[in-house]
């Protein structure tokens, strides 16, 4: 089967030249997690804005490919490259207060977001919407439908984050450190809903996190200063980390844990 | 042990609205060269009770008192004097350092309101205290890494050697190898200083690696407080033996989806529980 996304020869440059990413390549199948782990400036967050198109300004793909369900993305128009997000890919970040628009009721975004992509009316757009927010298991969906982003908690806005990024059965699902401003239960239940509501999507999972990453991810790529210095799945990686720089994540975030290690 | 900081029966309200008691009859004490942890997940009011005991926000009821003195029960003069003993460090340095200021400028300005001759020799100390060159004084905020910053924003707490340092999510917008750079520094200063540290954060990794003691809010209410280990490995209250539950450790392997699920419910549960 052909992955759902597949990356070759990624580079990612500043406008004079100074490469930001380099030579990055990996595939995510169907049903898949893949975790993408590193430090702030790693080039993680680059990699996932390159594959949705949403550079930063200044900042551009410089090499390789990206094949979405086998579409080479590069052969899109810019808009059409754009339209990506919301309909193929699904977005989650961290913080989705400073993510959703702050005037915008969450209903309102759902609704655009499924008329937008689905060419349904308005009051069918409403019904999935908030079976969307059902499906998030927001106790009452129609309350976060009417709500601001800012009227919910940190762990309702995230739900409906993760129901808008999944309003749309998108193939690829990226969610940019989904729960870092969480604390231990709501990360937990956030996480079990993306694994739930990925279905036969793929995620990318991008994370500082090693506890989030190994809890979720069925393969992890270490990236540091712009390449993916190792690759491998969770445990083993853990176990077995060959490069200093994976060993040194792995003792910082084991040292932070203590002894306690939770069944 | 000397009592350095104690909150007596402190309870807080945001009015505007519904009169929503943000924190409940909460009391807890810190002693000399201690770190306390408030955990606690999002919206149990631990940071309200820390705005309250730096004096960011006014108690309903209770007191706050710094070496046995009730810090609204002094003449108003003596009473920002002691509330200068009290110093807090933020999550997000870029909040809380000027960006039009030079690091100097930013460490200075403490130390001139204190009434320091010498402001310049003492920057550079600060600077070195947090282990930073002393010639990034000349520099501005964004040209630090987001480490250096958090480090500068502690040298400026520091700056008047304050009885407590309130830190309030200090290392969630860091990376682990910085968070746990930061922590060793946060233990270092402490043991030179003697300063005691009320560490308020949701990452109970942290939170064993920096308390002595820690204390568990939930819903306004502390519900569990005692010796680190205690609590973390042997919780005796149901909140909080969920949180243990829920933290993730790297060579846990893959999250049971029903066990997840699960520890959902129960929280869910929790929370509609009469308190």
């Amino acid at each position: 089967m052909s992955p759902v996304l597949e990356v070759a020869g990624l580079g990612i440059g500043l406008d004079d030249g100074t490469p930001l990413v380099q030579d990055v390549a990996f595939a995510v199948a169907a049903g898949e997690v893949l975790g993408i782990v590193g430090e702030s400036g790693s080039g993680k967050s680059l990699t996932a804005f390159a594959i949705t198109g949403l550079l930063p300004r200044g900042i551009q793909q410089t090499a390789g490919l990206v094949r979405l369900q086998g579409e080479d993305l590069a052969m899109l128009t810019p808009a059409g490259r754009r339209a990506l997000a919301g309909r193929r890919i699904g977005m989650v970040f961290q913080d989705p207060l400073s993510s959703f628009n702050p005037v915008r009721t969450v209903g309102s975004m759902l609704v655009e977001s499924a008329v937008r992509h689905r060419s349904i009316r308005a009051h069918e757009a409403r019904r999935l919407g908030i079976e969307a927010l059902q499906c998030v298991r927001l106790a009452e969906p129609e309350r976060a439908f009417d709500a601001y982003p800012h009227e919910l908690s940190g762990g309702q806005r995230q739900r409906a984050m993760i129901a808008l990024a999944s309003l749309n059965e998108p193939a690829l699902l990226i969610a940019d450190e989904p729960t870092t401003a969480l604390d231990a239960t709501v990360q937990l239940q956030i996480l079990a809903l993306l694994k739930r509501r990925l279905g036969q999507g793929a995620l990318l999972l991008i994370t500082h996190d090693l506890g989030v990453a190994a809890s979720l991810c069925d393969r992890l790529l270490v990236m540091q200063r712009g390449r993916v210095i190792e690759h491998g799945e969770p445990q083993f990686l853990l176990h077995h980390a060959q490069h200093p720089y994976t060993r040194r994540l792995r003792d910082a975030a084991l040292a932070l844990h203590g002894a306690a290690v939770n069944a | 042990m000397s009592v350095v900081l104690e909150a007596n029966a402190v309870s807080v309200s945001y009015t505007r609205g519904r009169g929503v008691h943000a924190v409940r009859d909460c009391s807890i004490l810190i002693c000399a060269r201690e770190t306390l942890a408030l955990v606690g997940e999002s919206g149990c009011g631990k940071s309200s009770l820390a705005r309250a005991i730096c004096g960011i926000v006014p108690i309903d009821a209770g007191s706050i008192r710094l070496h046995g003195r009730d810090l609204d029960n002094l003449p108003r003069a003596a009473t920002r004097a002691a509330r200068r003993r009290i110093q807090m460090v933020f999550q997000d340095p870029d909040a809380s350092l000027n960006p039009r200021h030079r690091i100097g400028a930013i460490l200075a300005e403490p130390l001139e309101v204190a009434g320091e001759r010498n402001p310049a020799r003492r920057v550079a100390e600060l600077l070195d205290l947090v282990q930073l060159d002393s010639a990034l004084a000349a520099r501005l905020p964004r040209e630090l890494s987001g480490g250096q910053k958090q480090r500068v924003a502690i040298a400026r707490a520091l700056a008047v050697e304050p009885d407590v340092l309130v830190a309030d999510e200090p290392l969630a917008s860091l990376d682990v190898a910085t968070a746990a750079a930061m922590i060793a520094l946060l233990r270092e200063l402490q043991q030179r200083l003697s300063f005691a540290v009320l560490f308020i954060s949701h990452d109970l990794a942290a939170v064993r690696q920096l308390a002595d003691r820690v204390a568990v809010m939930f819903r306004g209410r502390i519900v569990e407080c005692d010796a680190t280990a205690r609590v973390l490995d042997a919780p005796t209250n149901s909140y909080t033996k969920l949180l243990a539950r829920a933290v993730l450790h790297p060579l846990a392997g893959k999250l049971d989806l029903n066990a997840a699920e699960a520890l959902d419910r129960e929280h869910a549960l929790l929370h509609t529980t009469d308190t």
